[in-house]
């Protein structure tokens, strides 16, 4: 019985990794632009048929199309706050929510359109190595994609804490005016949100679609989660939005292990319902502001 | 004179009277309309664009032919999204609107039970070539017939071979939480329990999942010799997948009685993983009858990939249909009702007709994959 507790936890905790990605993208967009991005799911989407399609199309390996996916959606990201979203930062979120939902509807239905609805799979080839330890399973895949994640969210909390930009970054999302006026240039750092955001989304998808499966409807579902996770873990905080990630995935794994599969999908909005309830302030507490 | 003139009128009337029976009774001017209501987006627009291959070929084959007694057979298609109020609404349209002679469809059970009601408020013949659900021929709906097998028979037969004949004696379910789903899983587990089996864990998943970790580490920790999974293509290729990447397949054999697995799609995804399942299927493409050989070499031909039972549903279905409007010979649609109820058919699969509850009485094959083939290992092996 502990055995399976342990399995389920270590299956949940790389399903939170894969979550903390995609919501760590869509906090720093709210926190930075405070719009809303419903279209995030798209670019985890799309992140994922980038990659499918540079192993399909040009014939690299796993982790040179993982990069290719995040170059390439950090540029579309980036093309995308500039066409899209830079009209309406500072407007009502109602703007920004109706919006990126069109966005994500228009997005979708393209994928559709041009790439069908069949599900297809991308090859990592590291499917079939098998790791047992302490009677625990795992598949070299699921390995990497605990380690890729966990590097990347290093990688990102670095560059926020330490880089210029990051700094920067950071500045924007305490107080656009007061940083305008010390001379960052707010659009710029817009653009980069963007591109990181994309970039992380890119990630995330081409690792899911290795783990299960890419497919134009394959947003959707996720960008929800990711909305209640910064809704959990505070909206503009890393180690928060991190923990709430882990969190979901966690709830997920031992409710859909231990309670009822067929209902996993309510457990990360019954969490949700109980935070507000006992600590209507969030989970890392205070507003931040 | 008079007498004369009065016979004559008399004959005259009769004439007219007997040309115009003749005319009321033969199918009117235009085409034969047919509508098929069939997912073609969503989880389930793979599985379902398989069955409307059937439908088409089986309608292109009609009309080549001269038609229904020189009518054509026009489709009227719509989208069910897999979405059973979505279903409902092709399904009013298509009576409603286009004024069709029957309806095949739907693909998934819980939509093909919401159209029941409006097949019988319309009074006009629906016809699923796919829902397996027992319930559907069990509601005494006497507009709804079933082109195929229910999960009952499938179960009566799949039972007999491998809990009697295989000692496959402790079942593990994953379903999928719809009414096919759950009514295939009671169906099994009543059938395994008769035969003297166990059924140690039972689990559903909702249409479109990714992450099955949760249902397989549990069903490492069991006792289960046996896996039997209810569900369609996609999903099942990630239980497959996930499944191996536990390293169950020692352990555990899969079984897949429902054979959604059984079509090109599953191996592509699935590829090597799929080697072993063993399951059952009113058809499979490696069957060696004059009607069977011709339908997959022209279906090949059409398609480029081999037909598997989805395609032949639809191509069985369709051509029922047809037959049906011609027996009758009108396009009213109780008498098209009367004369399918009746029809005596013969198809790729085998000959077939409607029971009673209009369930139509067939046998199936256990079939296992290897190499990437399906290979018939017993069968055809009927339910009683």
């Amino acid at each position: 019985m502990l055995m399976v507790f342990l399995q389920q936890a270590l299956n949940g905790i790389i399903l939170g990794c894969i979550y903390a990605l995609i919501a760590l993208g869509l906090s720093l967009i709210f926190g930075i632009l405070e719009v809303a991005n419903f279209a995030h799911g798209e670019f985890y989407m799309l992140g994922a048929f980038m990659a499918l399609f540079s192993m399909s199309g040009l014939g690299v390996s796993f982790f040179p199309a993982l990069l290719i996916a995040m170059i390439g959606m950090g540029i579309i990201g980036a093309l995308i706050e500039r066409a899209v979203f830079r009209p309406i930062v500072g407007k009502p979120l109602i703007n920004s929510m109706l919006l990126s939902f069109g966005l994500s509807t228009a997005l979708a239905n393209l994928a559709l359109l041009l790439f069908g609805a069949d599900p297809q799979k991308i090859e990592s080839g590291l499917a079939d190595y098998h790791l047992r330890f302490f009677g625990l399973h795992l598949t070299a895949e699921r390995l990497m994609v605990l380690v890729v994640s966990v590097a990347l969210v290093i990688l990102l909390a670095w560059f926020i804490q330490s880089t210029r930009t990051g700094k920067a970054m950071r500045a924007v999302s305490q107080d656009r005016v007061a940083a305008q006026l010390a001379g960052i240039n707010v659009s710029r750092i817009y653009t980069i949100t963007f591109a990181i955001s994309g970039a992380l989304a890119a990630a995330a998808g081409t690792m899911v679609g290795a783990m299960f499966f890419v497919s134009p409807e394959m947003g959707f579902s996720v960008v929800l989660k990711c909305f209640i996770i910064i809704a959990l873990g505070g909206f503009g905080k890393i180690r928060g939005v991190i923990v709430a990630a882990v969190m979901i995935g966690l709830a997920e794994s031992l409710g859909g292990g231990f309670i009822s599969y067929a209902y996993k999908d309510a457990y990360p909005f019954l969490l949700l319902v109980l935070l507000f309830m006992l600590k209507p302030q969030g989970l890392t507490g205070g507003s931040g502001r | 004179m008079r007498g004369k003139g009065i016979l004559r009128s008399v004959l005259c009337v009769a004439a007219m009277l007997s040309l115009g029976c003749a005319a009321w009774a033969a199918l009117p001017d235009g085409n034969v309309r047919v509508g098929v209501v069939m997912p073609t987006s969503g989880t389930l627009a793979y599985d379902g664009g398989l069955t409307l291959n059937g439908v088409k070929m089986a309608v292109d084959e009609i009309n080549a032919a001269g038609g229904v007694s020189g009518h054509k057979v026009e489709l009227f298609i719509e989208d069910s999204a897999g979405v059973p109020a979505t279903a409902v609404a092709a399904m009013e349209k298509l009576v409603g609107m286009q004024k069709v002679v029957a309806v095949i469809g739907d693909f998934g059970s819980s939509g093909t039970l919401a159209m029941m009601d409006v097949a019988k408020r319309s009074q006009t013949p629906l016809i699923t070539p796919i829902s397996l659900a027992p319930k559907i021929t069990e509601l005494g709906n006497i507009w709804t017939f079933r082109g195929c097998d229910s999960s009952e028979m499938i179960a009566k037969s799949f039972t007999k071979w491998a809990v009697a004949e295989k000692k496959l004696d402790k079942w593990a379910f994953i379903g999928v939480n719809t009414d096919y789903g759950r009514g295939s899983v009671d169906a099994f587990s009543k059938k395994v329990k008769d035969l003297g089996g166990e059924v140690v864990y039972t689990e559903y998943f909702q249409q479109g999942e990714t992450d099955y970790y949760p249902i397989i580490t549990k069903l490492k920790a069991s006792s289960a010799n046996a896996l039997c999974m209810l569900g369609e293509t996609v999903d099942l290729s990630r239980v497959v997948s996930q499944f191996h990447e536990m390293g169950l397949q020692e352990k555990i054999t899969i079984m897949d009685p429902t054979s959604g697995t059984f079509n090109p799609k599953f191996l592509e995804l699935a590829k090597a993983k799929a080697n072993g399942i063993i399951g059952a299927s009113r058809f499979v493409a490696s069957i060696k009858t004059p009607k069977a050989e011709k339908f997959v070499a022209d279906y090949q031909k059409r398609y480029n990939i081999p037909p598997e039972k989805y395609a032949q549903a639809g191509y069985d279905v369709a051509h029922m249909v047809a037959i049906a409007v011609k027996n009758a010979d009108s396009t009213d649609t109780a008498k098209v009702r009367e004369a399918l109820a009746k029809i005596e058919y013969e198809g790729p699969q085998g000959k077939a007709h409607f029971d009673a509850k209009n369930q139509l009485q067939i046998g199936e094959y256990i079939i296992v994959v290897k190499d990437g083939k399906f290979e018939i290992v017993a069968g055809p092996i009927m339910a009683e």
